[in-house]
């Protein structure tokens, strides 16, 4: 049963509440963590990112405003954020062929796999991809919008942008997945 | 009509979310009727957001524990940095030693008192008058009154030249007597951050700032280290079961290192001065030698080699403590640290 709103626990966290931290840090680690397995592709960087996410959030939670938007939208940008310079630093997402992302990720066992959860690795693969060469605006309004189904409106206050700016980078983000994927799609 | 393709295709991606008004829905129809490529624009992302999965992957493990442990990590590199620069030329481990000594052995006589005490002749200045009735409570034993007295008067008084004077006190009070350590380490933060210029020229910096670290580092476990370090002193058992606790609890802190000091106390005899190297040492050995803890040994190993290499100039046995505390998996990176910092041998 959730008694308070991730804005009360995170205003409770601002003045000092180390409680309200392990609290929120329990509430929103799937998101986080799911946020960035999105990006990163794999499960041990995506710990370490939402570990570092979570450290970040202790060091700035004053930057964050509740009237800026809910807490969700800032939890996502840090974390979507923190998963691309990881991807920078190792420049991964540069180079690495298909079929060599697939094994790393356990598609190695292609062969026992049915076609259509090829396919979907697939498809999971080129999303990432496409994920991190998204502008961060672009980037933060499809997952915001696809993944945390968050309405427009919200995206907006949160971002600090109008609606119709939310819908434009929305199209921009998924015109530019549906560049990514248009191969498969084809084959 | 740039403007009313943007629209367009702003409506259309929302569209898919269903996220239209019908006025909306109204114009995207008109539009999508007289433009094919918009037509075949929406057929190609309606595809698309159907074949990206929004399902997400498990966790399956809680994260909170493991961030704790950062915390509390990072809390201590800080620390070391802020020794570095608060006892310019000093070794960390040193001033830590020496510091929690000034503290075990004058703890009452240390500046609060002083503060306020040294105001008590003027009358003129409304926040020197402040400053003299919180002396009052104080010397009444009514530190309540005298935090609240002080904290007004600071409120009151912020632009005067004593103001961070009274707000050291204020965090003094907070710390030493009333052991409020949430208003203690609000106040300790303040008086760093906001009368930088009273912190850096106070003959008492470096023991605020320590305490500031102590405090930072209690606020990452709600200050419970802080309270059990309080209970622990307060146990008249003579045991040092409830310290050794805390340390097993809280391995590698400041409140672990406090702890180890006070257990060198607790060992020695009534009077005894274990201010010197020598005696410190003594007093750390016969604590390490009556723990059954490891991970409180391991600490105390730390602790008696911090003193062999900055009071005794004993590498060599500071060299084999480390090692043997690095043994300890709980201890084992401070251990490591520490005889980092002995360079080669």
């Amino acid at each position: 049963m959730r008694s308070q709103s991730d804005e009360d626990i995170a205003l409770r966290f601002q003045r000092g509440d180390e409680r309200a931290f392990d609290e929120l840090v329990r509430r929103f680690q799937g998101k986080v963590f799911a946020t960035a397995y999105r990006i990163a592709g794999n499960r041990e960087d995506a710990l370490d990112v939402s570990q570092e996410v979570f450290l970040k959030v202790h060091r700035k939670i004053d930057t964050w405003e509740a009237r800026g938007g809910g807490l969700l939208p800032w939890l996502v940008r840090l974390t979507a954020n923190q998963a691309i310079d990881l991807l920078r630093r190792r420049k991964r997402f540069r180079h690495v062929p298909l079929e060599e992302a697939i094994a790393a990720e356990g598609g190695g066992a292609a062969f026992s796999r049915t076609e259509q959860q090829v396919r979907a690795g697939e498809i999971d693969v080129r999303v990432r991809r496409a994920l991190a060469r998204l502008s961060e605006s672009q980037r933060n309004v499809f997952m915001l919008r696809h993944y945390e189904g968050l309405p427009l409106a919200d995206i907006a206050e949160a971002l600090g942008c109008t609606t119709g700016s939310v819908k434009v980078h929305l199209f921009r983000a998924l015109r530019r997945l549906q560049k990514e994927l248009k191969d498969l799609r084809e084959s | 009509m740039w403007f009313r393709l943007r629209r367009a295709r702003g409506l259309l991606a929302a569209s898919l979310y269903e996220e239209v008004t019908e006025a909306e829905r109204a114009f995207l129809s008109r539009e999508l009727g007289r433009n094919a490529a918009l037509r075949g624009e929406l057929c190609a992302l309606e595809e698309l957001v159907r074949a990206i999965p929004g399902d997400a992957p498990e966790l399956g493990v809680d994260l909170a524990p493991a961030v704790r442990r950062r915390l509390v990590e990072g809390a201590r590199l800080r620390r070391a940095r802020a020794f570095r620069y608060a006892v310019a030329g000093a070794v960390a481990a040193v001033a830590l030693v020496a510091a929690s000594y000034v503290w075990l052995g004058q703890r009452h006589s240390g500046f609060p008192s002083g503060v306020l005490v040294a105001h008590h002749g003027s009358e003129e200045d409304p926040l020197v008058q402040a400053l003299a009735s919180a002396a009052r409570l104080r010397e009444q034993g009514n530190f309540t009154g005298a935090f609240h007295a002080l904290k007004m008067a600071v409120e009151q008084h912020r632009g005067d030249a004593r103001a961070g004077e009274a707000q050291l006190a204020l965090a003094s009070l907070a710390y030493e007597e009333l052991h409020w350590y949430a208003e203690a380490d609000a106040a300790y933060e303040t008086y760093i951050r906001e009368f930088t210029s009273a912190f850096e020229a106070s003959p008492y910096r470096a023991e605020a700032w320590e305490r500031h670290e102590l405090l930072a580092e209690g606020r990452a476990f709600s200050y419970a280290s802080l309270q059990e370090l309080d209970a622990a002193r307060q146990d008249r058992s003579g045991s040092l079961a409830p310290f050794e606790a805390l340390i097993a609890r809280y391995p590698k802190t400041l409140a672990a290192s406090r702890a180890t000091l006070d257990m060198a106390r607790r060992v020695a005899q009534p009077g005894e001065d274990i201010g010197s190297g020598a005696r410190l040492a003594s007093a750390l050995k016969e604590a390490r030698d009556r723990c059954v803890n490891p991970i409180a040994v391991a600490q105390l190993n730390v602790e008696l080699g911090h003193v062999y290499r900055t009071r005794l100039l004993d590498a060599a046995n500071a060299r084999a403590l480390y090692r043997e505390a690095a043994q300890c998996p709980e201890v084992a990176s401070l251990a490591k640290a520490s005889l980092e910092g002995l360079g080669p041998e």
